[in-house]
């Protein structure tokens, strides 16, 4: 049991790990959305509801970050988990497919919010990268954290 | 495993982000938000500074547009003798109040290949910087605030898609005298087109674009004869309204990593 708790608590520290790396790479060197990648990535592992808060705490940050009004990146990031969850009920979204599919479409309008004339390009980047760490990752934190 | 509902949680937080995006706009954020910023920019900065492998601007470069800022202020002063001469008009040389910057970030799609989007200056509104102030390297126009927080600010490079201003042409080919009015827009990295210009006016491959300028009582805008860049080719159809010329800045803006912000003119 305490091995258990050693090895989720392991577990989440990857997760922070990834996402403070995605926030500060997009923050000062790529205009890639890691984040949101990244938020796809781990709603459709972990599927607990802290996710949301990691979104909501990740989106001020690099609101603070990037000059945008606070609130509005943890917003779409809330609202896009949220939505993620939704499909959990009809499909089955722990496959390549789906985390490609969701990756492209949120990165896709992530970037049209944020103004960015480049649009397809990134948000095809970010969904390999996304669907490559999926196939890494999933079967080794799902079993840890669930 | 029993069936969770996110929807209290997601409801929380949507409610909660909508009060961060109220006290965002009031202001009331501005100094939590000063305090994480200066904690994460100089990792910032030191992470711009390893993605950019110290690709600093050469000497040669550096003396190369210090030359070039002088032909085209000695264009500017025979122009100015020209009107003085002739008693059409009288201006007077003025100078600017610059505030230096470091560079933060400098986001672009493939670090160090494509060119940036944006930059992230070290500087905010408690350092007199506000939204619509020119940002210059050496005489070179950079770009323009468009976003201020206490100690950051993200500059808009001239040659982003939505930057457009007015300008005018400086030949160095010792002719006299300003040359042709027109709009630069941005296209992408370096590139920038003039466009607008009249078919009678004369565009070369080799003169030089200055801002024309707006600057405004706040002394935010453009100022006048900042150096946008160098007609690289030229494109005039006899049937349409205006002819438009291609223009190649002279900054290469991955490499900078200081810039100054014109406060005020004097």
């Amino acid at each position: 049991m305490r091995e258990k708790i050693l090895e989720q608590k392991k577990s989440v520290w990857v997760f922070i790990l990834i996402i403070a790396l995605s926030i500060f790479f997009e923050t000062s060197v790529t205009t890639l959305p890691l984040i949101v990648g990244t938020f796809v990535l781990f709603a459709v592992i972990l599927q607990r509801d802290w996710v949301f808060v990691a979104a909501f705490l990740s989106g001020l940050i690099f609101d603070i970050l990037t000059l945008r009004t606070i609130g509005t990146t943890s917003i779409f990031l809330i609202v896009l988990i949220f939505t993620i969850f939704l499909y959990k009920n009809k499909f089955e979204i722990e496959t390549i497919p789906f985390v490609f599919i969701a990756c492209f479409f949120a990165s896709f309008i992530f970037l049209i919010t944020a103004g960015f004339s480049n649009l397809l390009l990134p948000a095809f980047i970010v969904s390999i990268f996304a669907s490559v760490l999926f196939r890494l990752l999933s079967a080794p934190l799902r079993g840890k954290i669930r | 495993m029993p069936k969770r509902s996110f929807f209290p949680a997601f409801l929380v937080l949507i409610v909660l982000s909508g009060l961060f995006i109220v006290l965002s706009k009031t202001g009331i954020l501005s100094v939590p938000a000063d305090l994480i910023t200066k904690i994460v920019s100089p990792l910032q900065r030191a992470t711009f500074n390893l993605s950019s492998g110290g690709n600093k601007e050469s000497k040669l470069s550096l003396e190369n547009k210090a030359l070039i800022s002088k032909l085209t202020q000695m264009q500017k002063l025979l122009a100015e003798n020209s009107a003085l001469r002739d008693q059409f008009e009288t201006s007077v040389p003025k100078s600017q109040n610059l505030l230096p910057a470091s560079i933060v970030s400098a986001p672009s799609f493939v670090p160090g290949v494509t060119p940036a989007e944006y930059l992230t200056i070290d500087k905010g509104s408690s350092d007199g910087v506000k939204i619509g102030s020119a940002v210059v390297f050496k005489d070179n126009l950079v770009g323009k605030v468009t976003q201020v927080s206490n100690s950051l600010s993200k500059v808009i490079l001239v040659s982003n898609s939505s930057s457009t201003f007015p300008a005018k042409t400086i030949s160095i080919k010792g002719e006299r005298g300003i040359g042709a009015l027109g709009v630069v827009s941005g296209l992408s990295g370096q590139d920038l087109i003039l466009d607008k210009v009249l078919l009678s006016d004369t565009l070369q491959v080799g003169d030089y674009v200055v801002t024309k300028g707006d600057l405004q009582v706040d002394n935010t805008g453009y100022p006048p004869s900042l150096i946008v860049g160098k007609i690289i080719s030229v494109e005039k159809k006899a049937s349409e309204l205006f002819q438009r010329a291609k223009v190649k800045s002279l900054l290469e803006f991955s490499k900078l990593t200081t810039v100054f912000v014109v406060l005020g003119y004097e």
